[in-house]
């Protein structure tokens, strides 16, 4: 088996099946990274990961490759492989859900539509609102690609609109409008890591005080401020359940 | 006009994201604003935060489990820092500032219950009040508190405590029983250089309850009795309290 592993491949035709609404670029980028396997063992990893990457993709029900031999070899002496990749497109790719939550005292309902491979490259796009018992609102659009030139990246961007209401503790409302945009690389499964780097612009107005009550120092707060910030941040964890994990060997 | 750039690191293994029984978690954020190469906007400050949390079992079978946790941070204006060398204000402003106090922060606080707070404008002027003081003047509402929360630049709460599985049917709930001893305090920079110390500012509290994981985040009950507190704190004192919190406390 192990000398079967190490047996010398190379690929020489790769085919999609199943596609209808999806660009095929979407899963050819993913099946590029087989090209660098240079053996049997090689490619059947390369196989699974391509498999995973696409499930990851949340566009598709299932996703298998098959490995069929070629008729001759390469002049290495390396055995010809084709890989037939056969896909099948979710049907419903629009999903909706609710929720009431309870944040600093205030209840909340929250309301959110997400829309996938609209646009046939595998991309989400979400409507999120929020309405809060008090002043609190929250209006956010965003478009997210899962993967990147068939690479574990993660580029998202929204904008979005808020109302923060501290009058309970603070006598304000914090009024924020804002937009950002985001890469995320890796995961934090994975042995580098997940690297997230994030620009946003906002513009942050303390105001709605309420003028009889407020405390001094509260009316002399208030006001518009534009922020303007680039963050970086880095998880990593191999815990073997996201929610109830048993076992961990993390950093 | 704000801008500002974090470094963020989160490394942890802990067992349970709501419950842990073992493991341990660090988490650390920096954040500089108004400093190059976005040297945008009128706040320009440091600010940095420091969590870690520590959980073992004392049982073989896991049934009881010892946590200390701590969480700090430090806002420091850049106007106050080598005498105003690298300019901006010397003073934080409110949307930057940390709060302190209530479920998942301080127990036996209310939120944002803890640290520098300012007294109100009383709803009634003293003008009318004398000259109708038994009118129908607007009453306070009692859940609105006297005083505003107006948050401080040094933060610091540990808290230590034991927990146990519960028993019978109800450790399917993964719910733990709790006894927690914290103690805390947040202060503005002004305030503890004046005091010399941050020790006069701190604040303690005790309890006992029980935790459950929930899809809403960790719901909690707890008897709390506070320790030590600050006469313009806002506390539970001694009694229940309730919360529901987004991660372990």
């Amino acid at each position: 088996m192990g000398t079967q592993l190490e047996h010398p491949v190379a690929v020489r035709r790769m085919r999609v099946r199943g596609l209808q609404k999806t660009h095929e670029s979407v899963v050819r980028q993913e099946l590029a990274s087989l090209n660098k396997a240079r053996t049997l063992g090689e490619l059947h990893q390369g196989c699974l990961a391509v498999a995973g990457a696409l499930q990851s993709l949340g566009i598709f029900d299932s996703a298998d490759l098959l490995m069929d031999t070629a008729q001759g070899a390469t002049p290495h002496g390396a055995a010809l492989v084709d890989i037939v990749c056969t896909v099948t497109e979710k049907k419903r790719l629009t999903s909706a859900s609710t929720m009431v939550a309870t944040q600093s005292s205030e209840n909340t309902m929250e309301a959110k539509v997400a829309v996938r491979n609209q646009l046939g490259r595998a991309e989400i796009f979400e409507a999120q609102m929020e309405m809060g018992q008090q002043k609190s609102s929250s209006f956010k659009l965003s478009a997210v690609r899962p993967r990147w030139m068939g690479q574990d990246a993660q580029l998202s961007a929204d904008v979005s609109k808020q109302a923060i209401s501290h009058i309970k503790h603070s006598s304000f409302v914090q009024k924020l409008l804002g937009a950002s945009a985001s890469v995320r690389v890796g995961s934090a499964g994975a042995a580098g890591g997940r690297h997230e780097l994030t620009y946003a612009l906002e513009l942050r107005d303390v105001c709605r005080l309420t003028p009889h009550t407020a405390s001094w120092a509260i009316l002399q707060q208030r006001g518009q401020s534009l922020k303007s910030s680039l963050s970086h941040s880095y998880a990593r964890s191999t815990v073997d359940h996201p929610l109830v994990p048993t076992t961990s060997d993390d950093l | 006009m704000t801008s500002d750039d974090a470094l963020d690191c989160f490394p942890h293994q802990v067992d349970h994201p709501l419950v842990p029984t073992s493991g341990a978690l660090l988490r650390l954020h920096t954040e500089l604003a108004g400093l190059a190469p976005f040297p945008l906007g009128d706040a320009r400050f440091v600010k940095s935060t420091f969590t870690a949390a520590a959980f073992t079992p004392l049982m073989a079978n896991g049934r009881l489990t010892a946590s200390v946790q701590v969480h700090a941070g430090v806002l420091l204006p850049l106007g106050g820092l080598f005498g105003g060398l690298l300019g901006g204000p010397t003073e934080s402003h409110i949307c930057d500032r940390f709060f302190c106090g209530g479920p998942g922060s301080l127990w036996g606080f209310r939120t944002r219950g803890v640290g520098p707070r300012d007294e109100r404008h009383s709803l009634a002027s003293p003008a009318a009040s004398a000259a109708e003081p038994t009118a129908a003047a607007p009453k306070k509402p009692p859940s609105i508190s006297s005083h505003d929360a107006l948050g401080g630049d040094l933060l610091g709460v540990a808290t230590a405590s034991l927990s146990t599985t519960l028993p019978g049917n109800l450790a399917k709930s993964d719910g733990h029983a709790h006894i927690f001893a914290s103690v805390g305090g947040l202060q503005g920079l002004a305030a503890v250089r004046a005091a010399g110390s941050v020790v006069p500012s701190l604040r303690a509290s005790v309890g006992a309850g029980v935790a459950l994981p929930t899809p809403l985040g960790r719901l909690e009950l707890n008897m709390v009795h506070v320790l030590r507190k600050a006469p313009s704190d806002a506390s539970v004192g001694n009694g229940l309290q309730l919360g529901v919190t987004a991660g372990f406390s």
